[in-house]
């Protein structure tokens, strides 16, 4: 199981969105069910300011630990899946969208932040 | 129909009649773009950031100039264009899109360039012939210049016009625009089929909002008293065109304060919505996340030139394929890049402030998202128009008034291809 800092050990069982790009984001997002991203953005939500405020904390201590990597990667997962529970219910993908796997993002580009 | 000032009335030279669907799906209509248009003016291929240090280069296969383009940061630090084409028996010299170099080095014999493209090593140099002079066989330069820190390429050796002279009646009002604090950039590439102007059509006019993005951003554009999603205004000029864009503050997407600002509230905070709550989170952990102090940017006037008071973005189309949509808190750059009279490569790319905070990133992250999944809804449009034209059942595009800038497209690039045609006629003709 993907490793969270201590104090979010109980949202380990959402370790699989601990993805470090946005193509392997968005790739969770639409193989999974609406009810899979609805219940993995119930169970994130109340905590976005509490990972927030951890991430800065390490980062301020230039401590950005493995732990603490993963619970970035899996905020950046719940920003991924939020336009579906906004706009698309009860559809992951966008509703008569182009596929967004030909829709290629430029992981490689020079001026892409690194986090 | 209304009694008020239509844009239409302000541009009587571009018509007000029905647009012929021959030019979408022409292929000979394809090559005559290609010639009269794409070879002879300017094109943007990117950012000044992009080649950020001495060696620094990019490679831009370009269809629309039969060309692959190497683009370097010399030893003193200027940018040139160059073919990426061997001045010995061909190959190329550069074969990565993006990389750093000390010199440029062909495969296959071991021919070498420097930086600027001048030719410094040739193996067993005195096996070529008498006369043999390296200073002569440098690389095919292309022309290569600035705006802005935006990187333009013009096939013309002596380009007609310079880059200034060709940004300025339209762009010279843009000078001082934060381009270069927004160094954060997210870029998504693919190839629909589709015509280049059918592809840049759907992302120069706001009829289409309201009905394509009815389930995602509708909401954070303005509209009027009818409901209606009219730009605030449009401009088109010899070539150049641009639209005002009016914003619904009460969204996330639309407001254009957010991150840059100390603004942490929205309408739409403390809503029992899921979907509503991470929106209105997302803006709230934004507040104050930017590395950089935007607050005091000062915006040039002309970007939202009637000083309405929800202005939200404009969009800017560099002539012929450059999408510029400036907003105070970030900007998109799409080219719409031709391939073939029914193909183009569409690229997309987003600047923003670089973020100090995770919150910060959060936010970013939503905007580009719900961004991308927004061009996907466009995306879908274009192949589906593309084969609807070709069936031919229609010959005619009926265009409304506030669709005025795919009549200007339209007008100007028959203009400048029926020149081009009439050119080679008479030259034929005198022969």
């Amino acid at each position: 199981m993907t490793e969270l800092p201590n104090k979010f050990a109980e949202l380990s069982v959402w370790g699989a969105w601990c993805l470090a790009t946005e193509t392997e984001r968005n790739a969770c997002r639409v193989a999974s069910s609406f009810e899979d991203i609805s219940a993995f953005a119930q169970a994130l939500e109340p905590h976005i300011e509490a990972i927030c405020a951890h991430i800065d904390a390490a980062q301020a201590e230039g401590d950005l630990d493995q732990p603490t990597l993963n619970l970035f990667h899996m905020l950046m997962s719940l920003a991924e899946v939020a336009p579906a529970i906004e706009s698309y219910d009860p559809e992951v993908e966008v509703v008569h969208g182009y596929d967004s796997k030909l829709f290629v993002a430029d992981e490689r580009h020079p001026l892409r932040p690194a986090l | 129909m209304t009694d008020t000032a239509r844009l239409h009335d302000r541009y009587p030279d571009l018509g007000t009649g029905t647009l012929p669907v021959g030019p979408y799906i022409d292929p000979d209509y394809w090559e005559a773009e290609k010639k009269h248009l794409f070879k002879k003016t300017w094109l943007h291929v990117g950012r000044v950031q992009e080649l950020p240090k001495k060696g620094s280069y990019m490679v831009r296969d370009i269809a629309a100039l039969d060309a692959s383009i190497v683009i370097a940061r010399d030893r003193s630090g200027e940018i040139n264009a160059f073919h990426n084409v061997c001045s010995h028996r061909l190959n190329k010299i550069a074969y990565q899109p993006y990389g750093t170099a000390r010199k440029f080095a062909c495969r296959f014999h071991g021919w070498a360039y420097e930086l600027d493209g001048s030719l410094s090593g040739v193996p067993d140099e005195k096996s070529f012939m008498e006369g043999f002079d390296k200073a002569c066989l440098g690389l095919s330069k292309v022309s290569c210049d600035i705006w802005q820190g935006f990187i333009f390429i013009n096939m013309e050796p002596q380009p007609a016009q310079t880059l200034a002279e060709f940004m300025e009646p339209m762009y010279g009002g843009l000078e001082g625009y934060p381009f270069e604090k927004f160094t954060a950039c997210y870029g998504w590439s693919t190839v629909v089929d589709a015509n280049w102007k059918f592809a840049l059509d759907a992302f120069q006019e706001t009829y289409h909002v309201a009905y394509l993005h009815g389930r995602s951003i509708a909401d954070s554009l303005e509209k009027n008293e009818e409901g209606m999603l009219h730009p605030i205004d449009g401009l088109c000029g010899d070539v150049h065109r641009r639209l005002s864009i009016a914003g619904n503050p009460n969204t996330v997407y639309g407001n254009p304060q957010a991150a840059t600002s100390g603004l942490t509230q929205s309408s739409v905070s403390g809503s029992a919505d899921i979907g509503k709550r991470i929106a209105a989170k997302a803006l709230a952990a934004g507040a104050g996340g930017t590395k950089m102090d935007l607050s005091k940017v000062v915006l040039p006037e002309a970007l939202n030139w009637t000083k309405h008071p929800h202005w939200a973005f404009d969009i800017n189309v560099v002539f012929p394929d450059f999408y510029l949509s400036c907003r105070p808190n970030y900007f998109q750059a799409y080219n719409f890049r031709p391939i073939s009279h029914d193909k183009t490569l569409f690229e997309a790319r987003v600047y923003y402030p670089e973020m100090k905070t995770a919150g910060g990133r959060f936010y970013q992250e939503y905007m580009k998202v719900t961004l991308r999944d927004v061009l996907l809804e466009d995306l879908a449009t274009l192949e589906m128009t593309q084969e609807a034209a070709n069936t031919g059942a229609k010959t005619e595009m009926v265009i409304n008034d506030f669709e005025l800038m795919v009549r200007h497209q339209a007008v100007v690039v028959d203009r400048i291809v029926e020149a081009g045609l009439a050119a080679d006629a008479a030259a034929q003709a005198a022969e």
